[in-house]
């Protein structure tokens, strides 16, 4: 094998470990993601937030 | 919350893309004329599209500055700090690949050319907003003072990396892409790494930014 292959050889080690490293982290951060969404009481920051307001010309009707 | 990273079928594209671009830098291209050591010619595949992204990331964090300032959205203040982040590892990145291919070519990893100063000048900009951020505490008033400070510094990158060194005479060459200085086969290398770097850097950025949206929520149930 010529030193050039073994170069190639060696960066694409590097890169099988980079690309196994981002894999692993891209499940951890989506399974915390899920973990996030079905915590109890959690709501996302755009969702509307329910207010109760009297309707006009219902309260104070006779 | 967006898509996080990319999809099952996007990463092993990607993971492909890469490989196939490495073997075809060592396999695909002989080496090139014109350089002290041609074999080291084929750096270019790295340096180039690193660099390139490193000014699209720091244009990113532009964009979504000038977003948060018109909204207020934390969210956009979250892709703004994500895009200078990627911006500075990638500036970083050919940083190093540029100091080791000095070496190879002009003999010094360090030879104070006009790109060289100039990149370090604009890691040391970037690393003020970094600063910045870390100096302000409360998290509307940070992101704030940062989205002014980015497009504040959107100026001196410009220029730093596409004014000074053209106006200085440098040992860097210029518009070697643009010029036609590459050969064919160098330049299908050479368009093949920028795609697939590109993709790489879309899936680092993305999972940036689901993270600082998964601390943002947990910060918000912390103070609840």
């Amino acid at each position: 094998m010529s030193p050039l292959h073994e170069v190639m050889v060696v960066v694409l080690v590097i890169w099988a470990g980079l690309f196994a490293y981002l894999w692993r982290l891209d499940t951890r951060i989506r399974e915390g993601a899920r973990q996030q969404r079905e915590a109890p009481g959690d709501q996302p920051d755009d969702a509307p937030e329910a207010v109760l307001e009297p309707g006009p010309g219902r309260l104070g009707e006779e | 919350m967006e898509r996080i990273g990319l999809s099952t079928g996007w990463r092993i594209v990607c993971g492909a893309w890469m490989a196939g671009v490495i073997a075809a830098a060592f396999i695909g291209v002989g080496p090139a004329a014109g350089f002290r050591e041609p074999e080291a010619a084929r750096i270019l595949f790295f340096h180039v599209p690193v660099a390139w992204l490193a000014v699209l990331g720091f244009l990113g964090a532009t964009f979504h500055a000038v977003r948060y300032l018109r909204r207020r959205n934390p969210a956009a203040d979250i892709r703004a700090v994500a895009s200078a982040e990627m911006g500075f590892l990638f500036c970083v990145l050919a940083t190093l690949s540029g100091a080791l291919f000095a070496r190879v070519q002009w003999g010094a990893a360090w030879n104070w050319d006009p790109r060289q100063t100039s990149i370090v000048a604009l890691l040391l900009v970037y690393a003020a907003y970094f600063t910045l951020r870390s100096a302000v505490a409360e998290p509307e008033r940070r992101a704030a003072l940062s989205a002014v400070y980015a497009i504040v510094a959107t100026l001196p990158m410009l220029f730093l990396v596409f004014i000074l060194p053209r106006v200085v005479e440098s040992l860097h060459p210029a518009d070697t892409v643009r010029s036609g200085g590459m050969s064919p086969d160098y330049r299908v290398v050479f368009f093949a790494a920028l795609g697939a770097f590109t993709l790489l850097y879309l899936w680092i950025y993305r999972l940036r930014v689901a993270v600082g949206e998964l601390e943002r929520v947990a910060c918000r149930h912390s103070m609840k």
